[in-house]
């Protein structure tokens, strides 16, 4: 059998391959020296950054405006003069004679740890203190909630239970459940998005193009919002931070459900994440479709002005600690398998703190105290470990393979 | 025009077509594949006095595309559920020729796009380009038994969905 699936695999692609001479060719060279010599340019500019100051940390008095009237959408200018960002690349090439090595991480400008995690140098600790999800039940201390769903599907805790992205239909659904497993709301939805106190959920209807606001508690919808199609970022001083998928809308937009005021956050490509307590926002500040590829990040303080605080074109900025102290950035480029280093830095002014490095890496949630919880996978394995921002680490759950040959992850922590 | 400038010509000359044949499969999608080529290419040009072994522009190119590839993979993260378990939808109706129709589809190919990026990037390696599980890894950055482990977990995955398919082929047959 298996030898009939390698035969009839290997002619699929080759007939696919096939297809793709029937298509028109143009030249790639051309473009892809001019692409080249923009690139050293960039790099030459980059580098003369660099030397200067530490990338990875330049504050930068810009603003973004997030403003916008009643019921209508605005493209609002930024409230300050914005310089135009100049993006160096977002990495170095991979070097043929070190395929592996990090890419041009900016140094840092104080001591900072770094961690490799393997699985057989790590005590066995407690386990989690916030929810995890394992062969379809999902653990919390000392309750247990069965979850209907086979993989893919992902949580978040919500007031009375959890709020589940349901991949495992065509198109997904959003589901409410209780702490017992009791279904309240099954509706095609996809991207959950959970307010800080857990009392609230919105998520995208992409058929219909509708943002959704509902009671956490019991599933009632309160509020819709026709955006077209969108993907949810999360919850912002009562607004939903949203970004459209569509080409002509490239910037995030907010929605005020109790206002029905969209507004456009004018100047930016993209928001990865949201820290509601503490007013910071992870950004993207341009677009890599149209800056070939290159991608720069930023974090914004809402408290003031939406001022960016600093900025970094050689690392993705892409996840916010929900207490506003830390962010997680990786490498834009990585191998084909996934992250193989987070760097923890501090969220205010992006100064290294902690370096983690393993197989892949994956999703990440905080436990509190500084303490995190990071999917960890070496070849078919997997493990929840635990580690403190000095650096101390354990595992939080033991390695173990995958229970299904599709990609799920033997154990997921909330998404976010 | 210089010398480097000509050797760069020289080479995407010779392996432009290949190159997107190789994108193709891992995007699905013609211009998505010419832009990632690009950008690969665009790399290559910057890194070129820097690659020593001439011999080894193509798994240079080829690594630098898969990054590349992952990098707007892992820029939609929030949609990485673009992998599926749906199976795609089957077209065959009972009494159709299944030859003619598979003419027209590709189950195979339908299912190889449901595989999630990681898989995807593994199985093209290996059935297409056919490289070694040691030339697959070096593609990838990871190690011959993480290759093995990500082809094995494609290919059964493939198995139980092209069994899906069959068995609601079947069911629809005898209604």
């Amino acid at each position: 059998m298996t030898d009939q699936l390698e035969q009839q695999l290997t002619h699929s692609l080759h007939r696919q391959a096939d297809r793709v001479d029937e298509l028109s060719q143009r030249n790639l060279a051309p473009a892809a020296f001019q692409l080249g010599r923009r690139m050293r340019q960039r790099r030459r500019v980059g580098t003369a950054v660099a030397a200067g100051v530490a990338a990875v940390a330049v504050l930068v008095p810009a603003t973004y405006a997030l403003t916008g009237g009643p019921g209508e959408r605005t493209r609002v200018e930024p409230a300050a003069t914005m310089t135009a960002p100049t993006p160096s690349t977002p990495s170095a090439s991979p070097s043929p004679s070190s395929p592996s090595s990090p890419s041009n991480r900016t140094p840092s400008p104080r001591a900072s740890s770094s961690v490799t995690l393997e699985f057989s140098r790590l005590a066995l600790g407690k386990t989690p203190t916030i929810p995890w999800l394992a062969e379809q039940q999902i653990f919390n201390g000392s309750t247990t909630t069965p979850v209907k769903a086979t993989h893919p599907v992902s949580f978040q805790p919500v007031a009375g239970g959890y709020v589940l992205h349901d991949l495992s239909t065509d198109p997904s659904r959003v589901r409410l459940i209780g702490i017992d497993g009791t279904e309240k709301l099954s509706v095609p939805g996809s991207y959950p998005v959970v307010s800080r106190d857990g009392r609230y959920v919105a998520w995208a209807d992409l058929d219909k193009g509708f943002l959704v606001l509902a009671d956490a508690l019991n599933g009632e919808a309160l509020e819709r919002a026709d955006v077209g199609r969108a993907t949810p970022i999360g919850f912002l001083r009562g607004l939903v931070v949203f970004t459209p998928n569509t080409a002509d809308s490239p910037n995030p937009q907010a929605w005020n459900p109790e206002t029905g005021e969209i507004t456009t956050w004018k100047g930016l490509y993209n928001v990865s994440d949201v820290a509601d307590g503490p007013g910071l926002a992870a950004v993207r500040t341009e677009d890599p479709a149209v800056t070939r590829g290159v991608a720069c990040s930023a974090v914004v303080d809402l408290n003031a002005s939406n001022r960016r605080l600093w900025r970094t074109c050689t690392s993705h900025v892409q996840w916010l600690s929900s207490d506003g102290r830390y962010a997680v950035t990786y490498a834009p480029e990585m191998d084909g398998l996934g992250a193989r280093e987070y760097t923890f830095v501090e969220a205010r002014t992006g100064q290294p703190v902690l370096t983690l490095k393993a197989a892949v890496l994956q999703n990440i949630s905080w436990e509190g105290d500084g303490r995190f919880l990071v999917e960890v996978w070496d070849n078919d394995r997997a493990s929840l470990v635990r580690c403190s921002m000095t650096g101390a680490c354990e595992l939080a759950l033991g390695p173990r393979k995958s229970p299904a040959p599709e990609d799920g992850a033997p154990y997921q922590l909330p998404s976010r | 025009m210089t010398e480097t400038a000509e050797e760069f010509s020289a080479y995407v000359a010779t392996r432009q077509r290949a190159l997107i044949r190789t994108a193709y499969l891992l995007t699905g999608d013609h211009h998505s594949a010419e832009d990632l080529v690009q950008i690969a290419l665009a790399r290559t040009y910057v890194a070129w006095n820097r690659i020593r072994d001439k011999q080894g522009l193509d798994a240079y190119v080829r690594r630098t595309m898969i990054n590349e590839h992952t990098g707007w993979w892992r820029r939609a993260w929030r949609r990485l559920e673009h992998s599926t378990d749906v199976v795609p939808d089957h077209s065959t109706r009972p009494g159709t020729d299944h030859a003619a129709s598979s003419a027209d589809r590709d189950e195979m190919w339908d299912l190889v796009c449901t595989l999630p990026p990681r898989q995807r990037a593994a199985v093209v390696l290996r059935y297409f380009e056919d490289l070694s599980e040691a030339e697959t890894a070096e593609a990838l950055g990871c190690s011959v038994g993480t290759v093995k482990s990500q082809t094995s977990r494609a290919l059964a995955t493939l198995r139980a969905r092209l069994h899906q398919l069959a068995a609601a082929t079947t069911e629809e047959g005898s209604r």
